[in-house]
């Protein structure tokens, strides 16, 4: 390209130290973590169990925000749980992730038992990357696995290195969330304290989701199921610790 | 680029007098007011994470250069392509380049005011590149041909009936005014776009310089759609977008969504470090980061004004402002409405050209009182107001009126004989009753009836204890 992006980049880097005339030298930045693998896989981050009372908080949480709970008496129950789902809702055209909570409970090979449900994605259809988001977008439901869930504000923490990548949680007009009850944290805070966070251990895109996707730009009025999945649910599946 | 002096007056005066855009814009402001009020009361650290906030951004600021430097490095480490534009023409012709190497002939957008700056629709149209709005309401502003009249809710100013017959009459659906259906059609109709589109260009609402990583906060999911499918992405970002460190975050996405609509947190929080990974099957192959001056860098040169570089782009100030919430974004005559829009478009278009913004404020203090970053809003009002006054910018009769207004309140002797004199002139002049009416002043408001006796004389004669 032959605009002179050196030269604009100079002047403004000029600018701004000359306008800026900081008070004091800027400090060295707290010392990252460098040892963490590079491209963090799609992590559990499992700690000691939570209380029914942050439980009943999540779930309360969900409901505000036009969310679904419900709870999955075991990984082997995973399969049947999505099943009903699927008939409540007469959802045919189903996309399964690879995240680990997924392969453990053998779900793409449980669903395809089913004659209800067409799977049109799976890591073990080798599809070819471009025709993965046709596909998708015209999957009826999405099924992934989540890095954390956030008690206080409903937040599913989902970093989309995996098999089906972003828009499996995006494309679908539902997406399902899977995550162990031992996956559950207090607040925010709380799961980030538990992390670090630097380039090198950051995927290159994580997504915090709270909600159905939403917009109120017509008169206020909430309307959720916008661009994003119309309806999420949040299968908690006990056990995990 | 505006092309001549924003008329404030003239515009506040032909919008004040528009009767369904006063209901709509009263509907839409005091709904987003209560819903953070409510959301703001629940959190008892409030005030405390106001001033955390307000001391990251100081930080940021203060080492703009070395903090964008820092994030430069890291998002380039990451496999980012990052450019500095001092202009915003220069950041267009960037963007129209990029696409024009894709070959790109449609581009989608999430909101991004940094691209209203650029009037990037019009570099992209006269280029022959089709850009398309995907937020709902910057979608239903592109097809009405107009601008966002809010930072946050762009279309605010319209009616649910307004929107349906524009739908019916653009797009060519069955009239309906249900706001349902309607964001279902706009749906169906952006989802093939987001299919179809070479290029996503999107605003970033944080940039981490510890690790180079790009933010975005949305709620409908299209800014999720545009860093998802198109295979290249062109973040847009103004130089003040950056924060140190990333554990920052954890300050601001407490206080964003709050200030802003009420909601704890959006629907959703993008983090982006970098285009995606081999072994990735989606996100872009390519992401381009704009870094944009625009005049920022004159709001940095002048102590006074330096904090409107803390902006997080709430909009809480512009629902809370009572000339807002009367005279609507469009009276701003550019990009930023409001309070905060009063003190940045004359730094960034220069005080000549906004000289009547300042003056658009009752200086309640309001704003100042909301902004999450606790940025004194009302006392730069006030400071821009005295540098227009410096400058001649205000009227002769004015400067005259407030001269003689200065030289009495200095004088005791002076001011109770002026009370005494404007009673005799009300007897004269004023129905029985009633107050003067002062040319042009009495328009809009009326002038109380002044005492016969004033507090000074009451109080001397023991009538008052």
């Amino acid at each position: 390209m032959s605009l002179p992006a050196k030269d604009s980049r100079s002047l403004l880097l000029e600018k701004l130290r000359r306008f800026s005339r900081p008070a004091s030298p800027l400090s060295e930045p707290p010392p990252k973590n460098d040892t963490a693998q590079p491209g963090r896989a799609p992590q559990i981050a499992v700690r000691e169990a939570v209380n029914e009372e942050t439980i009943s908080q999540l779930a309360q949480e969900l409901k505000r925000l036009g969310a679904e709970l419900r709870y999955v008496a075991g990984l082997e129950n995973l399969s049947a749980a999505i099943l009903q789902l699927g008939r409540e809702s007469h959802y045919k055209r189903i996309a399964v992730g690879a995240d680990p909570i997924l392969k453990e409970a053998n779900l793409a090979t449980g669903l395809q038992n089913f004659q209800d449900f067409k799977l049109i994605l799976s890591d073990r259809t080798p599809t070819p990357a471009n025709q993965i988001r046709e596909a998708l977008s015209k999957c009826q439901l999405g099924i992934t696995g989540c890095d954390a869930v956030i008690a206080e504000t409903a937040t599913m923490v989902l970093s989309h290195a995996g098999f089906g990548g972003r828009s499996i949680s995006l494309l679908p007009e539902c997406h399902v969330v899977v995550a162990y009850r031992a996956q559950v944290f207090i607040s925010l805070d709380d799961w980030m304290n538990s992390q670090s966070f630097t380039r090198a251990t950051l995927p290159s895109c994580t997504t915090f989701i709270t909600g159905p996707s939403r917009t109120a730009d017509i008169e206020k009025v909430l309307v959720t199921g916008v661009h994003g999945p119309l309806r999420l649910v949040l299968m908690l599946v006990q056990g995990g610790d | 680029m505006i092309t001549g002096p924003i008329k404030f007056k003239e515009a506040a005066r032909r919008n004040l007098a528009a009767q369904d855009l006063r209901e709509n814009l009263r509907r839409a402001t005091s709904h987003s007011t209560t819903l953070r009020l409510k959301a703001v009361s629940a959190v008892p650290e409030w005030e405390d994470l106001r001033s955390e906030a307000h001391a990251i951004k100081k930080e940021a600021i203060d080492h703009l250069a070395e903090y964008l430097e820092r994030f430069e490095s890291q998002a380039t480490e990451a496999g980012c392509k990052v450019y500095w534009a001092e202009t915003a023409s220069q950041a267009a012709e960037y963007v129209v380049n990029v696409c024009r190497q894709k070959g790109a002939s449609l581009v989608v957008k999430a909101k991004s005011m940094t691209s209203e700056e650029m009037e990037l629709n019009t570099a992209l149209e006269g280029a022959s590149i089709q850009p398309v709005e995907t937020d709902l309401g910057e979608f239903i502003v592109q097809l009405a041909g107009e601008t966002p009249s809010h930072i946050t809710a762009p279309a605010l100013h319209k009616s649910r009936t307004q929107i349906g017959k524009l739908f019916s009459e653009k797009l060519g659906m069955n009239f309906s005014d249900d706001p349902k259906e309607l964001t279902r059609a706009a749906r169906a109709i952006l989802r093939e776009k987001f299919m179809d589109a070479g290029i996503g260009i999107t605003g970033v609402n944080f940039a981490v310089a510890e690790t180079g990583s790009l933010v975005l906060i949305t709620n409908e999911g299209n800014g999720r759609m545009c860093t998802t499918l198109p295979r290249t992405h062109i973040a847009l970002m103004g130089i003040e977008k950056v924060i140190p460190r990333f554990d920052d975050l954890r300050v601001f996405l407490k206080l964003l969504a709050r200030s802003s609509t009420g909601q704890k947190l959006t629907s959703y929080v993008t983090i982006l470090n970098g285009p995606r990974e081999a072994r990735e099957t989606d996100g872009p192959e390519e992401l381009h980061v704009v870094i944009l001056d625009n005049g920022r860098s004159q709001l940095l040169a002048h102590p006074h004004t330096r904090e409107a570089l803390y902006c997080i782009r709430c909009g809480a100030c512009l629902n809370v402002c009572p000339v807002y919430q009367r005279v609507g974004g469009h009276s701003y005559g550019w990009v930023y409405p409001g309070p905060i829009g009063s003190v940045i478009t004359p730094e960034l278009q220069g005080i000549s050209q906004a000289q009547e913004l300042p003056f658009a404020s009752s200086l309640c203090g309001h704003c100042s009182a909301v902004c999450p970053v606790k940025i004194d809003l009302h006392h730069m009002l006030l400071w821009l107001r005295k540098s227009a006054v410096d400058s001649a910018l205000t009227s002769r009769g004015e400067r005259w009126i407030i001269k003689l207004f200065a030289a009495t309140m200095k004088r005791p002797g002076l001011y109770r004989w002026s009370g005494m004199l404007g009673w005799m002139v009300q007897r004269i002049l004023a129905p029985r009753g009633k107050g003067l009416r002062v040319p042009c002043w009495s328009a809009g408001r009326d002038f109380p009836p002044l005492p016969k006796k004033s507090f000074h004389q009451l109080w001397e004669e023991g009538e008052i204890n």
